[in-house]
């Protein structure tokens, strides 16, 4: 490694455990706030979870895209019959692509192992077959201080933690800044 | 190299400080099997015949002297004193207990390494040409983009319940060393028509049951819609690929039933969505990371020559193992883990040791370890060949077989996979011997071995492959000409009924010797084969 290069890696750590250290921050006061239980065994993730049945349930083989109208819906619901059937991940973040801000919420064969992955897939709360402790919930939650990939929960990718830039932002329904940062 | 920073180093260690959680909940019960299995496997853990085995991820195959002496470290401590390299430039132990598993990941942690992703239905450790950044034939570093990758793929909150695995290589080079057309995705770095780096995309190659070929689905993919691309063809997979059959669930079978021309529009529809999403890496994230992969400090002006002094063994070392490098007066050397009466792949504590001592006397510090499952020291400098071969012979790895009958690939089979029909490793191990004493004359040879149709041993991209079945509850072979996991790919054909171990290992020498004879001036086996068809070898070995 050239001195140019060690000079520059050491701008990127700092600026990484700075990032790190307030990602850290934001992680301990999401995980003060929630996850919290609704009526039902309802595992909230975030804030935009909502009390309530959801009014449409997607199954794994369903193309979320061909629902049209959906943005009036408070409760999208997105089945996991089976945990290792990854669909829904999909159909969840396509959703917050779309700008779905309601409240995106897993249904079935769902345990804390999986919470992390679907909060940052654009799932805001959970319906589990099993109940899920919310304390545990919060330790899996805020196991990870970053993340290399912008999540559909607002978190932002490594890359943009270590150059300062908005760029790489996930979609998080309206307020997401989805612009691209690409080279090309 | 590649060298963490906070963020890498934080994620990693959460990774282990998770692991530790989740094994002591299993332990009290609190975990069921069914619920643990994907989270260990994603951790690189299997539980297999006689104990657990674990993979630890080595990112496209690269590896500093500091790591390689933990890889020994661990084998020492953990397991039985040696390791497995394995087809897809991971390394394995056989002998793990679950209880000191997490341990284990904080030794790796404290080197910058780990097992993440190595197993399970997610995207697999990232490999690429052994070759890279030493290559005289090398157009882009593939690298940085291998690094990009690892990133991008490494708990990703969409593509962590795939229908299956999801391998992905790639190569800087027109010659393939990294089979990349037998992966679910394979990447060639290319320069377009007005000099801008981009990728030819391969999709839907693969092994097992089913082989294929995979098709190109982009000449040209500007490399600063990478990532973005990656994403759509991970998308289009997870959202369509089959989950009704374990032996359709790869993306191969997706591409060949929708057609590669269909599925390719599917992946570009999806793309033109993902790319304003902001999901490509920034420049300076690119440039960061290519700043760790530049030239080491090679020297300038030195001699270029190379004196064997007379003495044949160092002369056919050298002849065989020594590839150029792209700086005059380096050379890259293969080091051979298919030394006679050896297990193809397998290394003790000490000869990682000594490997590791080597690179860091003459190599860089670096270390290469290749889908044929030997080591690399990619930078050593003309001069300096004696003393590495000298080196390697004094712990038994100066083996002068690169690309030969001995250098044979081969699976752990049936004395280690629970899945397996048969032995690999003690076929692997006869066919060497058998064929040893006339590979220089045989020259250019690929055998691989597979213990199960699953081709962990690559059968499929052999020259000759061999395929270990189950017949009426006793181990038979199957015999496969003329494949190639080269630029040149092909899928092996099955020559005609299966043998008995003893019986294969008759008809791999009939094989060889229809070749001597019916081979036409500098044609290699391959390329006989090819010429003249399967006939003539089965009328050798059926007749
Ligand atoms: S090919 Fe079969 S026997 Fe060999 S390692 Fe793979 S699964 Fe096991």
């Amino acid at each position: 490694m050239g001195e140019a290069a060690v000079a520059e890696a050491a701008v990127a750590k700092a600026v990484a455990e700075a990032a790190v250290a307030e990602t850290a921050a934001v992680a301990a006061a999401v995980a003060e706030a929630g996850p919290r239980l609704l009526d039902g065994g309802i595992l909230a993730l975030d804030p935009r979870a909502r009390a309530g049945a959801p009014e449409l349930v997607i199954a794994p083989g369903e193309d979320v895209r061909a629902h049209g109208g959906l943005g009036n819906l408070a409760v999208i619901g997105v089945a996991f019959p089976r945990f290792r059937d990854g669909r829904g991940y999909s159909s969840a973040r396509i959703l917050r692509e779309s700008g779905f801000a309601g409240d995106v919420r897993a249904v079935g064969d769902v345990t804390l192992d999986q919470l992390l992955f679907l909060k940052r897939a654009g799932f805001s709360s959970v319906a589990p077959e099993r109940p899920i402790d919310p304390a545990a919930a919060a330790v899996a939650l805020a196991r990870f201080p970053a993340f290399y990939q912008g999540g559909a929960d607002g978190s932002v990718p490594a890359f943009a933690l270590r150059h300062g830039t908005g760029s790489g932002r996930g979609p998080a329904g309206r307020n997401g800044t989805g612009h691209d940062g690409a080279a090309g | 190299m590649y060298r963490y920073d906070a963020i890498d180093r934080a994620l990693v260690d959460a990774r282990v400080a998770e692991f530790r959680d989740q094994v002591a909940r299993r332990l009290s019960g609190a975990l069921d099997e069914d619920h643990f299995k994907p989270l260990r496997l994603k951790n690189g853990l299997y539980l297999q015949l006689h104990a657990y085995m674990l993979r630890v991820a080595i990112p496209y195959g690269t590896l500093s002297s500091r790591q390689l002496r933990m890889l020994a470290h661990v084998a020492r401590r953990y397991d039985r004193g040696y390791g497995h390299f394995t087809t897809r430039q991971n390394i394995q132990y056989n002998w793990i207990r679950l209880e000191e598993a997490p341990d284990l990941l904080a030794d790796l942690a404290s080197v910058e390494m780990h097992a993440m992703q190595t197993s399970g239905n997610c995207i697999r450790n990232i490999s690429a040409d052994q070759y890279a950044g030493a290559a005289a034939d090398e157009v882009a570093d593939p690298r940085p983009w291998a690094e990009l990758l690892r990133q991008w793929s490494t708990l990703h909150p969409e593509f962590s319940y795939l229908p299956r695995k999801f391998k992905i290589a790639l190569t800087g080079s027109a010659a393939d060393r990294a089979a990349i057309r037998f992966h679910d995705i394979g990447l060639q770095l290319v320069r377009g028509p007005d000099g801008a780096l981009g990728f030819r995309v391969f999709v839907g190659g693969g092994m097992g049951r089913t082989p294929f070929v995979a098709p190109l689905i982009r000449d040209f993919l500007p490399a600063g819609a990478f990532l973005s691309y990656m994403e759509a063809i991970l998308r289009v997979y997870n959202r369509f690929g089959r989950r009704d059959n374990i032996y359709k669930a790869r993306i191969k079978i997706l591409v060949h039933d929708l057609g590669a021309e269909e599925f390719a529009r599917a992946v570009e529809a999806e793309h033109a969505h993902l790319r304003t999403l902001g999901i490509d890496a920034p420049e300076a994230e690119v440039e960061r990371i290519a700043a760790f992969f530049a030239d080491p400090p090679f020297e300038t002006g030195l001699a270029d020559a190379v004196e064997d002094g007379g003495d044949p063994a160092f002369a056919a070392w050298l002849a065989r193992q020594v590839e150029p490098h792209r700086v005059p007066g380096y050379r890259i050397v293969n080091v051979s883990l298919k030394p006679a009466g050896g297990i193809p792949g397998d290394a003790s504590a000490e000869q990682m040791e000594a490997v590791a001592d080597l690179a860091e006397r003459f190599s860089f510090d670096e270390v290469r370890v290749t889908h044929a499952q030997n080591l690399v020291l990619p930078h050593v400098r003309a001069a300096d060949l004696r003393a590495v071969y000298e080196g390697l012979a004094a712990v038994g790895l100066a083996a002068a077989n690169l690309g030969l009958a001995s250098d044979v690939i081969a699976c752990p089979g049936l004395d280690y996979c629970t899945l397996a029909n048969a032995r690999s490793i003690p076929v692997a191990m006869a066919v060497a011997d058998r064929l040893r004493p006339r590979e220089a004359e045989l020259g250019e040879l690929k055998i691989k071995v597979s213990g199960c149709i699953n081709a962990c041993g690559h059968h499929h991209a052999g020259h000759i492959g061999i395929l270990g079945v189950d017949r009426k509850g006793t181990e038979n072979y199957q015999l496969l000409l003329g494949g190639s996991g080269a630029e040149d790919a092909s899928i092996a054909q099955i020559l005609g009924p299966g043998f008995t171990a003893d019986g294969v290992v008759d008809a791999v020498a009939k094989v060889t010797e229809v070749y001597l004879r019916e081979r036409r001036s500098g044609e290699r086996f391959l390329d006989t084969f090819r010429r003249i068809g399967a006939q003539p070898f089965k009328e050798a070995v059926y007749g």
